[in-house]
């Protein structure tokens, strides 16, 4: 009965469980067995017994299960404000800066040298591209809501989500290197192809902005019908008081990051809009530092059906 | 040398005028339309080369345009859409759009896209005689159509019948992209069974084979969820 109670929703399923357990009881374990008899002394008692038995069982898992949406709401919105919270930290400062360049460049422009023009419009573009991955970021939650059920999925290969990953990435950051491994095998996902790219483009960019990385491994691979991606990058590796809450949205990280002088580009929001995609794709995403240094960042995702075809 | 014109069809001022400067500076005409009638205007009464099209207009669907456009003309259209409009761009290049670009874009693409649609446009317009060698070269990649021989860096390749057919129908369209419906059309005709898996499998073999590392391919690039495009003859 209170499997069933876990089950269902409201009283109605545990109360007739609860009932037509009471009258199998009766019927193949009583005396006589195989018979429904009523008459046995002690059975009003017992009949009793199993009816508060189902009442109270009920109600409590019906409670707990609206502690538990009531707990996935209030976390919901604690996520929603620390995103909206990051968004006015990390909005305002490209944006001071990007307008500041401008003014000065209109006010003082022709007083100076090209190469001072140059590298504050080179400052203006980092800032505005840097934005605009941001705003990609704020995009792919709304894309599907945070929600599993809205998620629209499409089956994709796994290495062209990888090759678009990487060519989009490199046009920012073109000095570092990036290889991809794949297998022979043609793995497939059933993916919002979108949002993978944006999570790729997340692990990556961390790699290089926090992991200091100048080389970046990626490889693919089918573990238990699930495609396991990975991100390898030889760069400084994961401080480990981080590791556990690396893809939670800790404001306390944040400040410190301000305090160590950190650039602004923290790790934010980036890794927890990674882990929301990736759940909500029935997947998985974690982290480890590699024995030779750098880190590893991975994520899995169901794999889609197999691959066969005639030429 | 005629210069080639232009039409750009973009509502939002900003964007209308970088894209105005970027195509003046590099030699051609620009005219400019705010809305989808004063296009279509434009485009029944002037010698426009090549249309880059907002897909979010006001007052019109630029899809319409398209539809309207392409009842009469093979002229090429170029769309503009935001990143996460990919069923927009789906839609126009099946009605007919040849290229698309997604904001925010960049100057070098923006040029490179227009420079390889008005070559097409041209190529179609030409004589027979200049029409398509039998051998389409770029970047150390060769497809003889003729004898059915594919080479990289010298070296032969052997590709199977639909693997071969696919290969060239993107080297025709070299530098443009090809929607996974196209591609299907062309291989199974148009009855057939739409199921993109089939055709990502052949493009997996295919990379596999012509490709250094198949997940990071050097001719045959993939737009995912759109379609795949082959790198621009030599």
């Amino acid at each position: 009965m209170l499997l069933i109670s876990c089950v269902t929703q409201g009283y109605l399923y545990g109360m007739i469980a609860s009932i037509a357990s009471f009258f199998a009881v009766n019927y193949f374990f009583t005396f006589p067995y195989y018979t429904l008899n009523f008459s046995l002394i002690g059975y009003p008692l017992t009949f009793a017994t199993f009816i508060i038995v189902s009442i109270v069982g009920s109600t409590m898992t019906n409670i707990l299960k609206e502690g538990e949406k009531i707990r996935t709401q209030s976390e919901q919105d604690h996520l929603r404000a620390n995103l909206l919270r990051a968004l006015g930290h990390d909005l305002r400062t490209p944006l001071t800066s990007i307008s500041g360049s401008a003014s000065l460049l209109l006010e003082q422009g022709e007083k100076m040298s090209r190469q001072d023009q140059e590298n504050l419009l080179q400052n203006v573009r980092e800032e505005a591209d840097w934005l605009m991955r941001m705003v990609e970021n704020l995009l792919s939650i709304t894309r599907f809501g945070g929600g599993a059920e809205n998620l629209i999925k499409k089956p994709a290969a796994a290495e062209e989500l990888l090759g678009e990953a990487i060519e989009n990435f490199q046009k920012y950051y073109s000095s570092v290197e990036v290889n991809a491994h794949v297998p022979e095998d043609l793995l497939m996902v059933d993916v919002d192809a979108m949002l993978i790219e944006q999570v790729l483009f997340n692990l990556l960019q961390n790699a290089v902005i926090h992991g200091k990385a100048k080389r970046i491994d990626l490889k693919i691979q089918l573990k238990k019908k699930q495609v396991v991606f990975y991100v390898q990058d030889n760069g400084i590796g994961l401080p480990n008081e981080r590791l556990e809450y690396l893809f939670e949205d800790k404001l306390a990280d944040k400040m410190t990051d301000r305090k160590n002088g950190e650039q602004r580009h923290n790790l934010g929001i980036g890794l927890p809009i990674c882990r929301a995609i990736i759940m909500a794709h029935g997947g998985q995403i974690g982290a480890y530092n590699s024995p030779n240094g750098g880190a590893v960042l991975w994520f899995a995702l169901p794999a889609g059906r197999e691959n066969d075809y005639n030429d | 040398m005629i210069k080639n014109e232009i039409l750009v069809v973009e509502d939002d001022k900003g964007v209308r005028s970088l894209i105005v400067m970027a195509l003046r500076g590099s030699g051609y005409k620009v005219l400019e339309a705010e809305t989808g009638e004063e296009a279509y205007r434009l485009i029944t009464s002037e010698a426009i080369d090549l249309i880059i099209l907002d897909l979010g207009l006001p007052d019109m669907d630029g899809i319409e345009i398209i539809q309207r456009v392409r009842e009469w003309s093979h002229l090429p259209i170029l769309v503009v859409s935001a990143r996460t409009h990919e069923q927009d761009k789906i839609e126009a290049l099946d009605l007919g759009a040849d290229d698309y670009l997604t904001k925010p874009f960049g100057t070098g693409e923006l040029l490179a896209r227009t420079r390889t649609s008005l070559r097409r446009s041209q190529l179609m317009k030409g004589d027979f005689d200049t029409q398509q060698s039998d051998v389409f070269k770029a970047s150390g990649l060769t497809i003889d159509y003729i004898r059915h021989k594919v080479t990289v860096d010298g070296k032969d390749v052997h590709l199977t019948q639909k693997e071969f057919r696919i290969i060239s129908v993107l080297a025709k369209y070299s530098g443009r992209v090809l929607t996974y419906d196209y591609l299907m059309k062309n291989l199974w005709g148009p009855e057939y069974n739409n199921d993109t898996q089939t055709l990502r499998v052949y493009m997996a073999h295919i990379r596999r084979k012509i490709e250094k590392n198949p997940a990071t391919p050097k001719y045959i690039m993939t737009e995912v969820g759109i379609g795949y495009r082959m790198i621009e003859e030599d």
